[in-house]
């Protein structure tokens, strides 16, 4: 039910969760933050239950603070999607499973590029400016293909992501309040509540 | 989960010319019947004289695609020369069924030359090694751009006509299969040269 989407734009790359914790029919929280901070340049936002998405997480993020011990710098932004993409895939042979989460992994790199990577809980991975996981796809892919042209500056990218917003409040059966933005400059993360 | 061979969608095809190989894929990437990129390309130069398509789950072709690249490095670091592609055809069917009973959901099209001789093989996805044909084909839309090659394929044909047989053939076959499609790529191999053409098909 979680709704994680982001676009990337001419040097930044935004990432937006709806904010909301259900269980069955009960909203217990409006404000999670779904959307993970790896490093001062790159966030990772998880869709899916709430345990898959921390244990995910907090494993995607040790193991890249690990590379970063023994190399002496963190993986640049497609370093770190094929890596995760291998956890990903090496766990839908292992013994406990796959990792039942879907994430969208954006930022900036020390050059100034930014990128945006689609990962899915079987390892697949694509390299993307615009997309969505879980059913926000159905209702945002069309509106950001409209939206979308190349080089957009911080400030259209945020006008789209408010539309998006507004798309999903208006059609979605499940009402979602709160949203989370991240946006990744070469400055560094910005977060803010929709 | 049925289908999953499916569940991404894609089709490859490769065929052989006179002295000259042609592979071509489409470059949808999709969820079941939701699309989420038209850019992802399924054939891979793995030599300068050898192609491997691979269609099926995309995370198995990612992860297939970096088994073979590591095991052609390894050989050339061991063997200190280039790998053959009958050599690179029979290591993707070894490679293949060392997975027989948790296979890769992959059907690869591996595509070369060796001294100026076409040589083109496909599998399914346990390791099957087929190299009878003159073209071969795979994915979800396969079984139409059968029918499309049939018509259009002759044999030894020359590198500009057997790109546009391939072109046609691959754009037959995805305009009717809704997995696959949103363009096509089409690569050319001779002994000179590798060239890349990006078709239009049929946008949806």
């Amino acid at each position: 039910m979680d709704s994680i989407f982001g676009l990337q734009g001419g040097d930044f790359v935004i990432v937006a969760c709806d904010g909301s914790i259900a269980h069955s029919i009960l909203k217990i929280k409006e404000t999670e933050d779904k959307i993970l901070k790896l490093d001062d340049h790159k966030i990772f936002g998880i869709s899916g239950e709430g345990a898959d998405r921390n244990s995910f997480g907090e494993l995607v993020h040790k193991n890249h603070c690990l590379i970063r011990y023994k190399t002496g710098s963190y993986m640049n932004l497609q370093e770190t999607a094929h890596f995760v993409r291998s956890m990903y895939a090496q766990a839908i042979r292992s013994r406990d499973g796959p990792h039942q989460c879907n994430g969208l992994l954006g930022g900036v790199d020390s050059d100034g590029t930014p990128s945006l990577y689609w990962l899915d809980y079987l390892g697949s991975l694509q390299k993307i400016t615009r997309g969505a996981q879980g059913y926000a796809n159905y209702f945002l892919l069309g509106l950001l293909d409209n939206q979308y042209k190349p080089n957009l500056t911080k400030e259209e990218g945020i006008e789209i992501i408010k539309k998006c917003i507004k798309e999903l409040q208006t059609r979605f059966l499940i009402a979602q309040n709160k949203f989370i933005v991240k946006i990744v400059t070469k400055q560094g993360i910005e977060a803010f509540t929709i | 989960m049925s289908g999953i061979f499916e569940y991404n969608g894609g089709s490859i095809v490769g065929m052989k010319g006179k002295n000259c190989i042609a592979m071509a894929c489409d470059r949808r990437f999709g969820q079941q019947m939701s699309t989420i990129t038209t850019n992802y390309q399924k054939v891979f130069k793995i030599q300068d004289n050898i192609l491997l398509a691979l269609s099926g789950l995309n995370s198995d072709i990612h992860t297939f695609y970096a088994l073979m690249e590591k095991e052609i490095n390894l050989y050339n670091l061991k063997e200190n020369r280039k790998m053959k592609p009958t050599t690179f055809a029979n290591l993707v069917a070894s490679a293949l069924y060392e997975r027989r009973f948790g296979p890769f959901f992959v059907t690869p099209i591996v595509a070369g030359l060796e001294n100026g001789k076409p040589i083109l093989a496909t599998y399914d996805s346990i390791g099957c090694k087929s190299d009878l044909d003159d073209f071969q084909v795979g994915g979800t839309g396969g079984n139409y751009i059968y029918g499309a090659c049939e018509a259009f394929f002759k044999p030894d044909l020359s590198p500009e006509e057997l790109e546009e047989v391939i072109g046609q053939s691959l754009v037959s076959g995805c305009d009717r299969d809704s997995l696959s499609g949103w363009g096509g790529v089409v690569y050319v191999l001779t002994e000179q040269k590798l060239t890349v053409k990006i078709l239009k098909t049929k946008q949806t």
